[in-house]
């Protein structure tokens, strides 16, 4: 396996000098990403990430063990970074 | 790679989402400090998170930001001319390499845009949490029309979030409180926010007792940092029908 830059082609966001269509591209590929997790382990992810929750917040908020939501998010995140491997392995620059 | 017990591996998902608690980031953090097993993983994880907002739906950019588009673009070409003049070729991929950028500018720009959206009234927590089991109370506004808020209480009915829309921001000093008027008890408070220069508010809710046994909850505007007891008019409210 060879050795990943750091940060992936989402370094568009912090410095959007990539191409349309790769925006488009990692649009179309993270999308399809969180719909290939089970739905209980994307809730997670979209009330940590997008939601700005703790595992505890989201463990109350959905009335769920804080020890399944940890589980949740840990699955979920690992599921997502074998989906999206292919967009890390796509030869980003070399970031700090 | 191995992944013994000592690594943090399984608490990088969630640290690098910051959906740690203090005490458990501090230990990941320390643990990062000294592990390059764990470090590189982690770099991983923030490409994953990296590439999160790319999910979000973009949003239209409202029509003063053409405007500022658009007078970049004459600074730009003004700019370019005089060296660009003796190559039409150039000038071609300028303009093309100038739009490209500006295009997926404007891409990052609704992402980070609708990010900060979605923390508010429209947010997917709110479209959530309205389907769960709680309970949804939504205020509406006595005074300024636009002004209303929804109440998500969670299930074990001592949680909840406030998504506030329309009200006015205040001046230093004042705060909006939020009060559960209680049928056999006095007022309590359950938080007290700020707005946006939208009129904005995402709060967390410290919900005092059960639904059930409250006959309205109201938002006042009050005296920082706050009131025993509400001492403004009703600015947001919701009755107890039942």
């Amino acid at each position: 396996m060879r050795e990943r830059d750091t940060a992936p082609r989402a370094s568009l966001i912090a410095d959007p000098t990539g191409t349309p269509e790769e925006a488009i591209g990692l649009r179309r590929v993270v999308t399809a990403a969180l719909a290939e997790l089970p739905p209980a382990q994307r809730e997670a992810i979209e009330l940590a990430y997008y939601g700005g929750l703790t595992q505890a917040e989201i463990a109350r908020e959905l009335g769920q063990p804080l020890g399944t939501i940890k589980g949740r998010v840990r699955e979920a995140m690992k599921r997502l970074r074998v989906l999206l491997r292919p967009l890390m392995d796509f030869g980003g620059d070399p970031r700090p | 790679m191995t992944e013994d017990r000592e690594h943090v591996v399984d608490e990088l998902g969630a640290y690098v989402l910051d959906a740690l608690d203090e005490a458990e980031r501090t230990r990941v953090r320390a643990h990062l400090a000294v592990c390059s097993v764990c470090a590189e993983r982690l770099a991983d994880y923030r490409a994953v998170t990296g590439t999160l907002p790319f999910a979000l739906p973009p949003v239209s950019p409202p029509p003063e930001a053409w405007t500022t588009i658009h007078a970049v673009v004459r600074q730009r070409r003004a700019r370019a001319w005089p060296r660009l003049a003796s190559g039409g070729r150039w000038i071609r991929v300028a303009r093309w390499s100038a739009a490209a950028a500006i295009v997926a500018g404007l891409l990052a720009w609704n992402i980070m845009l609708q990010r900060q959206v979605w923390r508010y009234a429209e947010g997917p927590q709110v479209e959530k949490l309205a389907r769960r089991p709680g309970r949804l109370v939504i205020l509406t506004g006595t005074r300024q029309a636009k002004a209303s808020a929804r109440l998500f209480a969670a299930v074990d009915g001592h949680s909840g979030h406030l998504a506030v829309s329309g009200l006015t921001p205040l001046p230093a000093g004042r705060v909006y409180q939020l009060w559960f008027l209680r049928k056999a008890a006095p007022p309590a408070s359950a938080a007290t926010f700020t707005v946006d220069a939208d009129g904005r508010a995402w709060v967390t809710v410290s919900v005092p007792g059960p639904l059930d046994d409250t006959r309205a909850i109201v938002v006042t505007e009050e005296p920082a940092p706050a009131s025993p007891a509400p001492t403004g008019p009703r600015l947001l409210e919701a009755e107890h029908r039942r």
